[in-house]
């Protein structure tokens, strides 16, 4: 009844999708008087009834562990979902890897999120000016400014003045305290000091003071529970905790979950009518009808919804005159380096857990040597560092697990516990023509929708950033006395397959030119203005700065100027 | 019970009927190693079918965490691994033995996942079960349950050489692998948290950082490496 109600509403706006892009535009149409109808592909959820924030290993099947059906764990938040999601398969091409991963889920991904929050800056945003390589974004840091403002205040962040070149802070006021380093981030900050490496405060969406409101309250981090199982008291950014009990707060909201959409129908050649969806539960499928629509699947979902709703007027798929639809596919560039130091061996035990995240991260700081031409690759890269008092488990083994029993083994357990540290790279990918993805003809998922097919190749680009990455993190370790766990790994071994830092990006490209981009600088694809891209795949480029934030902030950004048409009828 | 858990039990039992108390190499020799044992006793490599059980699905019950699945093993098993257990991590001040706090339920539920993961140390720790009964046998005429702790302490004291002869790589592997699910599986209950000294899952208004006695004792360190105690 409910669903049968929303389809035969009028609504201004349909946004496919509810993860961080479809929520904020939720949010930011709703809250200007728009009418908005939300369909997201998975079931309804709600963190404070389904949030386990205490529960403890042996409380979960095999300690909490990853499996196939939860790769992150047991009490990880995010539901039907993961590199594989039974009956919606994809392919690769042959001989390639690429992971997609999705979630099926009310709020999508942001329920489970590193959380992670930089601000691109000025550099990022014009990438080919600086190093001719990529494509310039249609629009400055300037301009995104305001709304990186406006998105960190709803959004909530922890975030320190750093003062760094290319790594704008948020202006007084907005940020909450960055919490006290721990024991292994203050060695590494003076082991990274000492070789030049800058070590500072990181940004986090995790609130560390209470923000109270009528609808949606969120509480201060109370540092003990792990982020990625989304955050019931909303310390920790998710959507399903803040924009979307805002925007249905409004009462211009309406959900529909369990809604797959299948393909954009159109009324014209340059306008768009509604979509097609699959209701998940039933197999159904329905037509609904607006004003304009917003894409925000993700990127690529995004991509493969445009590619499946070419029609006589689009026959490579809609909104893709450029050929750009699926193509310039990024993720982050992922690489890992591990640390055992003697020296935090058997020293004093205190609460160390903190809020779950870096306090201090590596960013990036070799702008100089890269514009002399010093470094084999164009972009940067951090490091998320990690340590701490850490509990054995059920993989425990190895170098982790010394060759005695008894009262030694005990006394060993406890004396390496917390001698481990991590540096994560996340490093930024430049599109290249081998990483694209397109519709695979012989493939459907459960639902008769055709499926996507990647392509993927790393370029010397990326190889040449990790290894680099390798030897800073391994100069680190061997500056605090440390060896370095994974001495053999090269660049090319080393550098994890695509997709699996699940920041996959690019597939429908922001730019100033419609004949190589397939959106404005507004969010709009150039063929279809009514028919919005609001997730990753605007992304131009996708710097090293996990790109969840700027998604939100230009969501925003590209919906308050959808309201404004709106209202002045020109999708009338 | 559901088609696939009476499958699973189907080739436990049929697994499990096949394994003889002694192997035939035993009948023959009376060949002993240094260690004491008898190094003619190979692998049982006990061939494990698929594990046909389901696991908790993608969309678990969160708040009321539960194992599906059918667990595998018998009383003489868990009364086999609790020994162990408490071999490996006896009790002492700081707090129980892990056989004291049933570390073979969590083995149990480990080695029966249905999980490809964990199909290989379910392999391993019926195959090494078996192993170490044959060696028990051997030594004292017993099961490694009801072995006197002389006979237990030669099995294991052989199982920890490092190297091991040729004849006890395989059950070493397995023994290495126990061990690490002993400790993983003890550690991440209360018990081993407080045993192991663990602070942390306690909610707090402000994080205070590190101890004073932390702070003390990183300063010592970054002076020994000759790094300022950063600003």
């Amino acid at each position: 009844m409910f669903e049968q109600t929303a389809r035969t509403k009028s609504h201004d706006v349909i946004i496919v999708g509810s993860g961080a892009g479809g929520s904020m535009a939720a949010y930011a149409l709703t809250r200007a008087g728009v009418s908005v109808l939300l369909l997201e592909a998975g079931r309804g959820y709600d963190p404070q009834a389904e949030t386990n924030m205490l529960g403890q290993e042996h409380e979960a099947p095999l300690r909490g562990t990853s499996t196939p059906d939860k790769p992150f764990g047991y009490y990880d938040a995010t539901i039907d979902g993961g590199w594989q999601v039974p009956g919606e398969p994809y392919t690769t091409a042959k001989g390639q890897t690429f992971e997609w991963w999705r979630s099926r889920m009310l709020g999508g991904r942001t329920n489970h999120w590193g959380r992670h929050v930089p601000r691109f800056g000025p550099y990022d945003f014009k990438p080919f000016s600086r190093d001719g390589i990529g494509m310039d974004w249609p629009i400055s840091y300037d301009e995104v400014a305001p709304w990186y403002d406006k998105t960190e205040e709803i959004v909530g962040l922890w975030g320190a003045q750093n003062g760094l070149e290319n790594h704008p802070d948020s202006p007084p006021g907005i940020a909450h305290p960055v919490p006290k380093p721990r024991v292994y981030e203050l060695l590494i900050k003076a082991a990274a000091n000492d070789l030049g490496v800058p070590c500072v405060p990181s940004r986090y969406a995790i609130h560390t003071k209470d923000r109270p409101d009528d609808v949606a309250p969120r509480s201060a981090c109370y540092y003990a529970s792990p982020c990625g199982r989304g955050c019931s008291i909303g310390a920790a950014y998710q959507a399903t905790t803040s924009v979307l009990p805002l925007a249905m707060a409004t009462g211009r909201l309406t959900v529909v979950t369990d809604a797959m959409v299948s393909k954009v129908v159109m009324k014209s050649k340059d306008k768009a009518d509604g979509v097609e969806y699959v209701d998940r539960k039933t197999g159904q499928r329905h037509t609904v009808t607006a004003r304009a629509v917003i894409l925000a699947a993700s990127a690529c979902e995004t991509s493969r919804l445009l590619l499946n709703s070419r029609n006589d007027d689009h026959p490579n798929g809609l909104a893709n005159g450029s050929g750009q639809v699926g193509k310039n596919l990024v993720d982050t560039v992922g690489g890992y380096t591990g640390g055992i130091i003697p020296g935090l061996e058997g020293r004093p035990i205190y609460n160390e857990e903190g809020a779950d995240q870096a306090h201090l991260y590596i960013p990036w700081w070799l702008y100089k040597e890269q514009a002399q031409g010093k470094l084999n690759f164009a972009r940067g890269y951090h490091f998320e560092i990690g340590g701490g008092f850490r509990l054995p488990g059920p993989w425990t083994g190895g170098a982790d697990l010394p060759k005695v029993n008894g009262a030694a083994l005990r006394a060993a357990m406890k004396r390496k516990m917390g001698n481990r540290v991590h540096f994560s790279l996340r490093g930024e990918m430049i599109p290249n023509k081998d990483c694209f993805a397109e519709i695979d003809a012989n493939v459907r998922d459960k639902w008769g929708i055709p499926v996507l097919k990647f392509h993927w190749k790393w370029a010397d680009q990326e190889i040449n950033m990790v290894q680099h990455g390798l030897d800073t993190a391994r100069a680190i370790i061997k500056r605090m006395g440390g060896t370095v766990v994974n001495p053999s790994d090269t660049g090319e071994s080393n550098i994890r397959p695509g997709g699996v830092i699940i920041h996959e990006g690019g597939t429908a490209r922001m730019g100033s030119d419609p004949n190589n981009s397939v959106l404005d600088s507004f969010n709009a694809c150039w063929e279809v203005p009514n028919l919005l891209v609001a997730d990753g795949a605007m992304l131009t480029s996708n710097p090293h700065k996990n790109p969840t934030l700027t998604i939100m902030a230009l969501a925003w950004r590209a919906s308050e100027n959808l309201a404004t048409k709106i209202k002045q009828g020109t999708f009338a | 019970m559901s088609q696939s858990r009476r499958t699973t039990l189907a080739w436990m039992a049929a697994a499990l009927t096949a394994i003889p108390a002694v192997p035939a190499a035993a009948r023959t020799t009376k060949a002993t190693a240094p260690t004491g044992l008898n190094p003619e006793f190979s692998w049982p490599d006990v061939p494990q079918p698929v594990n046909a059980a389901v696991g908790y699905g993608t969309d678990p019950d969160l708040m009321n965490p539960s194992v599906p699945w059918a667990l595998l093993l018998g009383d003489e098993d868990k009364k086999t691994l609790n020994v162990i257990g408490n071999i490996v991590l006896p009790p002492d001040k700081s707090g129980p033995g892990a056989g004291d706090v049933d570390i073979a339920a969590f083995i149990d539920e480990w080695i029966s996942s249905p999980y490809e993961a964990q199909a290989g140390d379910r392999s391993r720790v019926f195959n090494g079960l078996i192993w170490l009964d044959w060696q028990s046998r051997f030594l004292c005429q017993k099961p490694f349950a009801q072995a006197d702790g002389k006979s237990r302490a030669v099995i294991v004291d052989a199982l920890m050489l490092d190297p091991v002869p040729d004849y006890l790589v395989e059950p070493a592997a397995f023994f290495g692998r126990l061990r690490g699910l002993i400790v993983g599986g003890y550690y991440t209950l209360p018990e081993g948290k407080a045993a192991i000294g663990f602070q942390g899952n306690t909610p707090m208004k402000d994080y205070p950082g590190p101890s004073d006695e932390a702070v003390e004792h990183l300063r010592g360190l970054l002076k020994e490496l000759n790094l300022p105690y950063p600003a």
